[in-house]
């Protein structure tokens, strides 16, 4: 009798199971036409109340495919490029979709509000003729100081990279945690470009890298502004959001926009080739170009929007934020990181020797 | 010289477990920390929770998760144990090359997996979504079940099945009376470890979730550009007490199953 009843539950159970995967397979049937599929970082890189807004205003309805990783993306764009319309990406991402021809032609007369895009972001090495992209989110990275700190070290105040190398600073420096951008870091201090491949000026950069481990305290890449915030550093070399949320934590410190240059990062709207829903995916990247969208946009996700209609509408704390609303000339003294695979290998190399001395 | 072995012995386990468990009570403490940042302490607060219930994309990120390791837990359950049982039937050979095949999806590293069901669910036109998510976990899934029941087979005295055979009991008859009640506990402690695993996994859930469906992991890592907030630590310390349950529950009815024997 037992024995029975359990035969019955597991017959029960496949029934159930089957009935299930059944009613699902039926739901998700063809795309309804009116949907617009983008994909891109999660949390809330688009703002879920932004497109709700687009939804109830246009009747069309947005699904958000989150992924982790600028790869994920390509991967799957490349297997199905007729299931999404739009993703956002990142800078050198967006150049090797546009060279392995998966993206379209943007047609800047469906987005009449493209026209509010600073000029200052136009032609990008990912995108020379801006054919492809559209620029969304924007951060850099740059010295966060504490200048009472320096002083009472007897340090001069910092103003470039090359200040990092002062003796009175040992023990004093925070570092993202990565070869590419450090190696970055003292190229730009000797006056050279990102992945410099030519071994003698790399060699030289290792020889000086080596130079400034005294100074460091630490490698941070999640939270280096606590470093500063709790005291135990003065200096620390950090994206743009993280140096904000230092600041708020404790106002004293301050952005130090290294004359030398800085590396900048751009993630950007581009449309599959075979994106399904063109005409709903230009009404959305329109919807979200509008000054006021843009800045409520910036306002919440904290990245620098590249739409210089927006800043008319920025709150003030933002408006005023130097690290956040970025200055034109700020921008002009950046540089992206290109061709990262060439140097990659040699960088690690000098870089976990440099760790390991 | 026994006593000192099993001192430094002892010595070595809690240091393991302080190194082990430290960072997992740091994220449990940080989740009631009211200062979003990990530089300070600044007073307890359970505001994170409360965000973290108010977050429409969390909750329902969390209940496709759900279903789909329950969905996975059972589906594997099915195949595991069917595959299992059938092995008992077949000649040596054939139980290796049934064994090897089943240890193969635990071998081949999750982003090859992801990659080779994307193209072939998409060859075979199948939309992505529930169905393939269950589909691709129970890949992964059905080998422990296959290998956890199979022990359990291997103990079970061939007497008492030739005994059945010998009262009448035809093969299903036999399956269904005598070998599954054995094998039960282990179905079930199987089935629990599929669950969390199903719950866990990014990667093949990244390529099998489609443009509609998110899984909650997925959306936990896809946050990293943004930057996480403490309603992450408050979500983990979360996960943290449900996986303790679920692994308790395991060891439960491991411990019940030893006692049956």
């Amino acid at each position: 009798m037992k024995n029975r009843r359990f035969s019955l539950v597991i017959g029960i159970l496949v029934i159930a199971l089957l009935a299930v995967v059944v009613v699902r397979y039926v739901n998700r049937g063809e795309e309804a036409p009116g949907e617009v599929n983008l994909m891109t970082w999660g949390g809330d890189f688009i703002p879920r109340a932004i497109i709700e807004e687009f939804e109830k205003e246009t009747g069309i309805k947005v699904n958000y495919k989150e992924v982790t990783s600028n790869e994920d993306m390509q991967s799957l764009l490349e297997a199905s490029p007729d299931q999404y319309d739009l993703a956002v990406t990142t800078d050198y991402m967006v150049d090797i979709l546009r060279q392995s021809d998966m993206l379209a032609v943007l047609d800047k007369s469906k987005i009449p509000n493209y026209a509010n895009i600073n000029p200052v972001y136009h032609g990008a090495y990912y995108d020379p003729n801006d054919q492809y992209s559209i620029p969304y989110a924007i951060s850099i990275s740059f010295l966060l100081v504490n200048p009472e700190g320096v002083e009472s070290l007897g340090a001069r105040p910092i103003t470039s990279y090359e200040d990092m190398w002062q003796e009175e600073l040992v023990n004093n420096i925070v570092l993202i945690d990565w070869s590419v951008e450090i190696m970055g870091l003292v190229l730009k201090s000797l006056g050279y470009e990102y992945n410099e491949t030519d071994p003698v000026k790399v060699a030289e950069a290792r020889e000086k890298l080596f130079a400034l481990k005294p100074n460091i305290k630490r490698f941070e890449t999640n939270t280096p502004e606590d470093s500063l915030v709790n005291g135990e550093a003065v200096i620390g070399f950090m994206y743009s959001n993280q140096a904000v949320k230092g600041q708020q934590a404790r106002p004293n410190l301050q952005p130090v926009f290294p004359t030398e240059g800085m590396p900048i990062y751009i993630d950007s709207w581009v449309m599959s080739k075979q994106a399904p829903n063109k005409d709903g995916a230009y009404k959305f990247l329109d919807f979200i170009m509008r000054p006021e969208i843009a800045a409520r946009i910036a306002d919440m996700t904290k990245f620098t929007s590249p739409n210089k209609a927006a800043e008319a509408h920025l709150p003030a704390d933002f408006k005023n934020n130097p690290m956040l609303n970025l200055a034109d000339e700020v921008v002009e003294n950046t540089s992206f990181y290109i061709g990262v695979d060439r140097v990659l290998d040699e960088y690690e190399h000098i870089y976990s020797e440099f760790k390991l001395r | 010289m026994k006593l000192k072995t099993s001192k430094f012995g002892a010595f070595y386990l809690s240091l393991f477990f302080v190194v082990l468990y430290l960072p997992v009570l740091s994220v449990i403490l940080y989740s009631f920390n009211a200062s979003p940042s990990t530089a300070q302490w600044t007073g307890f607060t359970l505001d994170w929770y409360r965000e973290l219930f108010r977050d429409r994309v969390i909750v329902e990120s969390f209940k496709v998760s759900i279903e789909v390791a329950l969905l996975t837990a059972l589906l594997s359950a099915i195949m595991g144990t069917a595959s299992a049982v059938i092995s008992m039937w077949v000649t040596d050979g054939m139980k290796k090359a049934i064994q090897g095949m089943m240890v193969l999806p635990l071998l081949v590293p999750e982003i090859a997996l992801g990659i080779a069901l994307l193209i072939f669910f998409n060859s075979i036109n199948l939309p992505f979504g529930h169905l393939t998510l269950v589909l691709s976990h129970s890949l992964f899934c059905v080998p422990y079940v296959y290998i956890m029941v199979q022990l359990r087979l291997k103990e079970i005295d061939r007497s008492i099945l030739e005994s059945a055979r010998d009262l009448g009991a035809t093969t299903w008859q036999v399956i269904e009376t005598v070998i599954l009640p054995l094998v039960t506990p282990s179905i079930i402690t199987a089935s629990l470890l599929a669950l969390a695993m199903s719950l866990d996994d990014v990667i093949i859930s990244t390529y099998m979730s489609g443009a509609k469906t998110t899984t909650l992991p997925v959306h936990i890592f896809s946050m990293m550009r943004v930057g996480v907030t403490p309603k992450v630590n408050a979500l983990c310390t979360l996960i943290l007490v449900g996986t303790f349950f679920i692994v308790g529950l395991s060891q439960l009815t491991k411990k019940q199953n030893k006692e049956a024997v």
